[in-house]
């Protein structure tokens, strides 16, 4: 027992000391708290020590206080430069998401797109393009009927000072090669004239159209057997589906359109040669074959990241402008004109079953050389009838060209 | 300073030669030597064997007299002390002049600062600490021996909350002897306005009286210190809070519970000595001026000599009976608007 707290005195500074501290054992600190309960004096000399305490605890607290936010105001000093590396770390990673999907586009377009011997012809019309440039006599509108073969040539070769805008004109052209291989009418691709690069198709078939080269029966003759090495191509891809079910409109022209190869319709080739080339109607060509054979890889990746509301998958999707449009595979439209977050059913205002939905742009070739800032909406059905709208919304039948 | 009891040193630490008796283990003190900094102002290892070992001997390492020791109660004994501040102070009562130098570099500041913060008044504070240095300096003498407070010191709290304390004591015992010495204009005016009020009766100012006293005693004893320090020393709850280690916000829970459980015992006790429901509420409405608490307060402050705290519970209820009634007309206050 502390002999300090015998009977019949106060308990001494140090108790009280060791009370106010907390160091006390529980019991001992039981007793004191009785005494101070009723006793005070002690009360008193506990509360102003207690107050002495605090008191004299104000200067280093405030010292400790000011420390403190020196302290982190000296460790923010260090973090605030880190905002130099942070931007650039940033910076890098757009950068390479960018290249990433700039590249993977590319990649996957000329994996789909080109067959082991397309890409030996790639490489021989690269070579031939090189040794052999293309006369300047050759006018910009025999080259607008030349379809570059890759993405990645259309970057070699196509002068395309906006990244964006280049983006935006391969994923046109990712579905325009697609409205190739189904039959329809099917709008040139935009590219610069008078550079290399191009396939030896895009090549040949554009000195077939220009007189002095070949003249139409080249064209003729150069398009028809393109037309069957790329069949030959896509039968053995979709030989799962039967060809049998596609409609044949003419059957005196082999199925599959050229990659490389823009079949022009009659109505929309302001070129001068004299040799027309086929009709597109004289093309017969499949919507399953369409499907498979020429649906780029990447423009498939993206029609299958789009989550319609139907819940099935997307056949095809064209945009124009703000908008875009998607076709499910039950045939079933929708139009989004927030870059896909939100889609809205078409009503159904055409026949038949809708297998494709592109756009097309309006005006001139010459226009299309430069940025095609307006283009209309085209579906087609299983009859390949064609409807068109400006909006994605009205659509009204398209008269087939005449014959 | 006691004398230390001597004995053979059974396994002398190496280095320097230690004067302390083997009662404390040698390994000990050489751990003990090392750890405290005692070193650094001045002090010699035989003075501080010798200061380990009177504090050891004066409190039989926390056992109980007669029970020897080992070592690992030993090394706990001196680990729950403040060992630096032990052996300073201890260092200081013998007269040790560096002792005092260091003292003085780390406590005369302080010290000075807990004066003026307890007097309230610079003036006061400076006198107050001066006058506390040369008591602890022992310049004052009892039987023709030189006394120190420090040597009372034994290291279960801090040597600087102790000094405070120490001065907070002083403080409070130096304004009692002379608060009889203060004006009677207060005391009259008090007087005058309890005798303004008109005076319940008798009987049940006694019934009041003794419902008061058995549900003070019924309390717990922190209850009590709480319904103490808020009502009767008019601390906040912030200082009883920083006092007892806990938030304000614990303080007021705990206070209106005290409150809650006060009056019950008050209406429950006033009812058993046969007041009815109504009267009882009736009474705890009473002036706590009419218990004529003031005055036997008044008394109280001006005794210069404590009452011994184990009788006080018991015989010292006239703080408690205003506390309490204080708090009950508080409480009374709240619920009558």
């Amino acid at each position: 027992m502390n002999p300090t707290l015998k009977s019949g005195m106060h308990p001494d500074a140090e108790i009280l000391t060791a009370f106010a501290e907390q160091l006390l054992p529980a019991v001992e600190h039981d007793r004191i708290l009785a005494h101070m309960a009723t006793c005070n004096r002690c009360r008193e000399v506990l509360f102003l020590a207690q107050q002495a305490t605090s008191e004299d605890q104000v200067v280093p607290v405030a010292g400790s206080a000011v420390a403190s936010a020196k302290k982190r105001a000296s460790g923010f000093n260090g973090w605030r430069w880190m905002w130099i590396p942070a931007t650039a770390f940033a910076g890098l990673i757009g950068v390479a998401v960018i290249m990433h999907f700039r590249h993977a586009a590319s990649e996957t377009q000329v994996t789909a797109k080109l067959s082991p011997t397309d890409n030996l012809r790639k490489e021989e019309s690269v070579r031939t393009t090189t040794a052999n440039p293309p006369p300047a006599s050759q006018s910009s509108e025999a080259l607008k009927q030349v379809t570059r073969a890759t993405p990645s040539e259309a970057r070699d070769g196509a002068v395309l000072t906006d990244k964006d805008t280049a983006k935006e004109l391969d994923e046109k052209k990712s579905i325009e090669r697609r409205q190739v291989s189904v039959g329809a009418a099917a709008p040139p691709m935009v590219l610069q004239p008078g550079l290399p690069g191009n396939s030896i198709h895009g090549m040949m078939a554009a000195r077939a159209k220009s007189a002095p080269v070949g003249g139409p029966m080249a064209a003729n003759q150069f398009q028809q057997q393109s037309v069957a090495e790329q069949q030959n191509a896509l039968q053995s891809q979709s030989a799962q589906f039967d060809a049998t079910n596609s409609p044949v409109i003419a059957g005196s022209v082999p199925a599959a359109a050229s990659q490389t190869v823009t079949v022009q319709p009659k109505a929309e080739v302001s070129a001068p040669a004299p040799a027309q080339p086929a009709p597109l109607d004289l093309i017969p060509m499949t919507g399953q074959s369409y499907s498979l054979s020429s649906v780029s890889s990447s423009a498939v990746s993206k029609a299958q990241r789009i989550s319609l509301p139907t819940g099935l998958g997307t056949l095809s999707v064209a945009r124009s402008g703000g908008r875009t449009i998607a076709l499910d595979t039950a045939g079933a439209l929708f139009l989004s004109e927030d870059a896909g977050k939100h889609w809205q059913p078409v009503h159904m205002q055409w026949t038949g079953h809708a297998v494709l939905v592109r756009t097309r742009p309006t005006g001139t070739q010459t226009d299309t050389l430069q940025a095609p800032q307006t283009a209309r909406f085209e579906l087609i059905n299983d009859n390949l009838q064609t409807w068109v709208s400006s909006d994605g919304k009205i659509w009204t039948l398209e008269p087939l060209p005449v014959k | 300073m006691d004398a230390a009891p001597i004995q053979p040193v059974e396994d002398p630490p190496s280095g320097e030669a230690s004067a302390a008796p083997a009662a404390v283990h040698p390994a000990l003190l050489d751990e003990f030597w090392r750890d405290c900094g005692a070193r650094a102002w001045g002090l010699e290892r035989s003075d501080f064997d010798r200061i380990l070992l009177v504090v050891a001997m004066a409190q039989n390492f926390g056992l109980a007299s007669g029970v020897a020791a080992q070592r690992k109660e030993q090394a706990a004994f001196f680990h729950s002390l403040k060992l630096d501040d032990l052996v300073l102070a201890k260092a200081c009562a013998v007269g040790n002049e560096r002792a005092w130098e260091h003292f003085m570099a780390v406590y005369g500041q302080p010290l000075t600062r807990a004066a003026i913060a307890i007097s309230g008044n610079e003036t006061l504070g400076r006198d107050l600490a001066d006058a506390f240095y040369a008591e602890l300096y022992g310049l004052s003498t009892r039987d023709g021996e030189r006394r120190c407070p420090l040597d009372s010191y034994r290291g279960r709290g801090s040597l600087l909350g102790w000094l405070r304390t120490t001065l907070a004591q002083r403080f409070v015992d130096h304004y009692r002897r002379t608060f009889r010495e203060q004006s009677l204009d207060d005391q009259v005016h008090d007087v005058a306005v309890s005798n303004s009020v008109p005076s319940p009766e008798p009987a049940i100012l006694a019934t009041l009286r003794q419902a008061i006293h058995a549900a003070l005693r019924d309390q717990p004893a922190e209850e009590q210190f709480l319904l103490a320090a808020y009502y009767a020393d008019d601390k906040t709850l912030a200082e009883i809070g920083q006092v007892l280690h806990v938030h304000e916000a614990t303080i007021s829970r705990r206070l209106r519970r005290a409150t809650d459980a006060v009056r019950k015992h008050l209406l429950r006790n006033l009812e058993k000595s046969g007041m009815s429901r109504r009267g009882a509420e009736e009474a705890l409405g009473i002036d706590p001026r009419d218990l004529d608490l003031k005055m036997d307060l008044r008394k109280l402050l001006q005794s210069s000599v404590p009452e011994p705290f184990t009788v006080q519970a018991i015989t010292d209820p006239v703080a408690a009976q205003e506390t309490i009634a204080r708090a009950s007309l508080s409480d009374e206050a709240k619920t009558t608007g």
